[in-house]
């Protein structure tokens, strides 16, 4: 590697800090902003008396000043502490670890399976522009792109409920006893193929219309027709001139969605009834949970900036303008 | 090449329909068919630690896990024993006699200590349970099983304390070093139920305490499941597709039909614990509009609204209009009273007469020339209340009053009506229309009237009358329970009369079970079995016969239903006669051998349809990665 290229991942290492440090500060403020008092919300109880509103208050920090309560929250967060959630009252990480551990499960297999999806419709459909494979393809992609993920999942869930038989809710079946890993495998796939599906299609569009467009734009370049003209085969042409060229703005398509793994997919989690971070989040809001959703943002937020962080190296090696420039 | 690419992406998304079919072919036979399993849609569970728990569904999971001196029956006036077997009342004391075989899950005895230490946790100002026990003025323990209260009422403090605070074990309790963050898992109590399984998010599952003192009160069920989901809808589908066997707090309207369509389902209405009303911000300090401070302008409005119109409307014959400010399922309600009548005429009279006259827009302004303009807060989760709002615009337009309907979400909502001046609580909106969920067997919900409430923020109507409050402080301190009804039937008068909440209705919600795989619970408890108020439904409930989903499991199942007989039929009252435990349940659920295996052919294809799958992710970096290699 060249000394321009260290120097580049230096930058962009600089970069990644303080875009971290910019997100630990909106990601406490942002929620102070919203209206509403945690302790009335989570409380609205004739009983209260005044009291036990204050006690509460002391014990989740709330009665201190606003720029107290940030400096704790910045030590405290350096210190691996994110605090302690208001309505669970339990460390923010116990509950949000295990959250994203079953995001994890469903968004990113579905993610990829978009991601491979996408690419390939869009590499077909860009080939053959203005055919009617390229028009239907690029009418599903738009259709479902545009669909409401509630609804898709809606449709799949009577789908289940009518003709399929698949559980409709949660991971596994809870409280059964597996007599071996394959009934488990077997449990877990039931319970995971519709959330899978309908995340999938719902994210395929997104990857399928950015492919497309790119290869159209680099398949009019001058260089394509050229290669073309020299008598090149199609694969060599696609795989060697266009798709390298294309590949760039899919690229951090792809890293950002990557990095939006952690966070979930709340709608089909909340339809699936999916135990993961996007129904935490859910229902963080609703409770005003602030600990739970600093939390949960500032790994997603930190999830994100590493995801780009890789995404801003691959370009360098990818493509030598952007470290030289 | 393209051919080649094209193949592929036909191949996956056929791949994705054969997994798919594969799947819904076989079912996983396991050991979950013996739990009964009920799904609670809405705010989930917070904490296992009862002094600080908030949330309906933790009290409710947890109320046969942690028991009380006494407890209510259905009617929620008598009493029956529990950890106390005894308990005797004159106008200052009240002294329990406890049970002597009663132990904790751990098997340390439970005696006065433990309840002298409970109700001392109780009482620290962090506990939600400290308005309960205020009452208390001194605990004498008398003997390690006897135990006194000086109180200032025995008959609330019955109703209010004894019957609320859970028993705690001392030995558990007094090492805990900040009682007010202990999560209390897993949960010590001496109940008929332990906690043996809690997933945050998912479940809790509770098993049957064996050697629980009370032997008639021992669970049908080994196992009982509270699943969660973030709302009644996705808990509703839960039920149709077979996960769950029955739904709580309630089943949404619009799905009530296909439930009640389908064979499987017992789909039945229960006793309103939930209400709805409009409040009317008239506090004297408040920022709304200070025409609302008028009575006058208040009963015109309350003419102008047709609340069994809106019942209707908001719930398709799943509620009834209300006139007061508690349910009817409470025990202090007020029968005497009625909805004020929908008389729009009379609106208009009532309004002339004051002196609100109609400007040139057709918009009543005041004397002092406020307009009678208003803004509507409803909370956004529940849709039906937009329209509920809308329509009594439409009514009002008829009088000469301009109302603008706002959904929000609740904390939006909350920080409007309660907004800080000068770091002083003052009410801010206009009108909102919220709901309350009321316990039975207390009159607590009267209290959200007192002058002292708003700075508290649950009052959102700013009512302030200090006859209210001497009224009230007369009937926590009353003697006996009709003279506490009373009071509390002149209290719900005065409201009545003053109108600083306009009740709108009451709901009886629908609740559906799997009558295929459940049954022997009383379906008329308040709030009904799975509404988060009956605690006998975990001990009443049983399998009627495991479901038979899977042909590979008939045999297993056949050999079940064969030995399940059962000999209790009719649903049991809790009060007069015990509830028994049929052998032949136990029989069944402890009989069930190890789930049952699948054929090889299942497997096999399973497994090439996993290793498919995965050919897919890895095709395309393998693909992805020639591609970069041949480029460099």
């Amino acid at each position: 590697m060249s000394s321009r290229y260290s120097r580049y991942v230096v930058r962009r290492f600089l970069g990644a800090i303080i875009a971290v440090f910019a997100i630990l500060t909106i990601n406490f403020f942002i929620f102070r902003i919203l209206p509403g008092n945690p302790i009335e919300l989570l409380f609205r109880n004739p009983r209260l008396t005044d009291e036990q509103i204050r006690a509460l208050e002391a014990q989740f920090g709330l009665d201190k000043p606003l720029i107290d309560q940030y400096f704790i929250y910045l030590i405290n967060v350096f210190q691996g502490n994110l605090g302690l959630s208001f309505f669970y009252r339990q460390p923010v990480t116990s509950v949000l670890m295990p959250r994203m551990i079953n995001s994890l499960i469903l968004v990113l297999p579905s993610t990829l399976a978009a991601i491979a999806l996408g690419i390939v419709a869009g590499l077909i459909s860009a080939w053959r522009r203005g055919s009617k494979t390229d028009v239907s393809i690029l009418l599903i992609g738009m259709s479902l792109y545009s669909l409401p993920t509630f609804w898709l999942g809606g449709i799949f869930i009577l789908l289940s409920i009518y003709y399929l038989h698949l559980p409709v809710s949660g991971m596994l079946t809870y409280g059964a006893v597996y007599s071996s890993w394959t009934d488990l495998l077997i449990d877990f796939l039931r319970h995971f193929i519709l959330p899978f599906i309908t995340l999938t299609l719902v994210m395929f569009g997104e990857f399928m219309i950015i492919m497309r467009n790119t290869l159209i734009d680099v398949l009019t370049e001058d260089y394509v027709t050229v290669a073309i003209a020299k008598g090149l085969s199609q694969t060599k042409i696609l795989r060697d001139y266009a798709l390298r060229n294309a590949m760039l703005p899919t690229i951090s398509i792809i890293a950002i969605n990557l990095g939006l793994v952690v966070a979930g997919a709340v709608l089909t989690e909340t339809v699936f009834s999916w135990p993961g971070v996007g129904r935490l989040i859910y229902d963080a809001i609703l409770n005003r949970d602030y600990p739970i959703l600093q939390g949960a943002f500032l790994f997603i937020t930190i999830s994100v900036v590493i995801a780009n962080l890789i995404a801003d190296l691959l370009y360098g090696l990818l493509d030598p303008r952007v470290r030289y420039g | 090449m393209k051919k080649i690419i094209e193949k592929f992406l036909i191949t996956s998304i056929f791949v994705m329909i054969i997994v798919s079919t594969f799947l819904s072919m076989i079912n996983v036979y396991s050991q979950a068919e013996n739990i009964v399993k009920i799904g609670w849609g809405g705010t989930s569970f917070d904490t296992f630690n009862p002094f600080t728990t908030y949330a309906q569904v933790s009290g409710w999971a947890t109320s046969d896990v942690y028991d009380t001196l006494v407890r209510f029956d259905k009617t929620y006036t008598k009493f029956i024993p529990d950890l106390a077997e005894s308990w005797e009342m004159n106008s200052t004391h009240v002294v329990f006699h406890l049970v002597k075989n009663a132990t904790f899950h751990d098997g340390v005895p439970v005696t006065a200590y433990d309840v002298n230490y409970s109700f001392y946790l109780a009482s620290q100002p962090w506990s939600r349970l400290s308005p309960n026990v205020e009452g208390v003025e001194k605990i004498d323990i008398i003997d390690n099983y006897t135990i006194a209260f000086k109180v200032k009422s025995p008959i609330i403090f019955m109703f209010m304390a004894a019957t609320a605070v859970p028993i705690v074990p001392m030995h558990i309790w007094e090492k805990v070093s900040d009682p007010s963050t202990y999560p209390d898992y897993p949960p010590i109590g001496s109940g008929p139920f332990k906690v043996v399984d809690y997933r945050e998010g998912q479940y809790i599952l509770l098993q049957k305490n064996p050697s629980f003192f009370r032997r008639d009160w021992i669970p049908n069920v080994d196992k009982i499941m509270i699943v969660f989901y973030s709302d009644v809808t996705s808990a509703s589908n839960a039920l149709r597709a077979g996960d769950i066997d029955a739904v709580g707090p309630y089943v949404p309207v619009a799905v009530v039909n296909d439930l009640m369509n389908d064979p499987r389902f017992a789909v039945f209405k229960v006793r309103p614990v939930l209400y709805f009303y409009m409040a009317f911000n008239m506090y004297p300090e408040g920022k709304g509009n200070p025409t609302l401070r008028d009575p006058v302008v208040r009963r015109a409005l309350a003419h102008a609204v047709n609340v069994s119109y809106l019942a209707e409307l908001a719930w398709h014959g799943y509620a009834q209009p209300l006139a007061t400010v508690m349910p009817t399922t409470n025990i202090f309600y007020d029968p005497n009273l009625k909805p004020y009548e929908f008389n729009l005429t009379l609106a208009n009279q009532l309004l002339d007469q004051a002196g609100y006259k109609r400007g040139p827009d057709g918009i009543r302004v005041s004397p002092n020339g406020t307009p009678m303009k208003y803004t509507i807060l409803v909370p956004s989760n529940m849709p039906e209340l937009v329209r509920v709002g809308q329509q009594i615009a439409l009514w009002w337009s008829q009088i000469g009053v301009s109302a603008d309907v706002k959904a929000m979400d609740t904390g939006s909502m909350a920080s409007i009506i309660w907004t800080k001046v000068d770091n002083k609580t003052t009410l801010g909106h206009d009108i909102d229309i919220w709901d309350w969920f009321v316990t039975p067997g207390d009159p607590t919900i009267l209290s959200v009237f007192l002058s002292n409430q708003v700075i508290m923020g649950t009052s959102d109507s700013g009512y302030v009358n200090p006859e209210y409050d001497s009224l009230y402080q007369k009937m926590l301190e009353a003697k006996d329970l009709d003279t506490v009804k009373e009071i509390a039937w002149k209290m719900q008068e005065m409201l009545y009369r003053d109108l600083p909440y306009l009740p709108l209705y009451q709901v009886t919600a629908p609740q559906a079970y799997n009558k295929n795989r459940i049954t022997g619970f009383d379906l008329d408890w308040p709030g009904g079995p799975f509404g988060g108020y009956d605690w006998t439904v975990f001990l009443k409930i049983k399998i009627v016969s495991p479901t038979t989903s899977a042909p590979a499991t008939t045999t297993t199942t056949t050999g079940l239903t064969t030995t399940t007989s059962f000999t209790a039929t009719t649903p049991v009252s809790a009060s007069a006669t015990p509830i028994i435990s049929t052998s032949a349940t136990q029989v069944a659920t402890t009989t069930t051998t190890a789930a049952a295996l699948p054929g090889i052919s299942v497997e096999t294809s399973l497994i090439i349809a996993i290793i498919i799958i995965v050919i897919i992710v890895l095709g395309v970096v393998i693909w992805a990665t020639t591609r970069r290699g041949k480029a460099s």
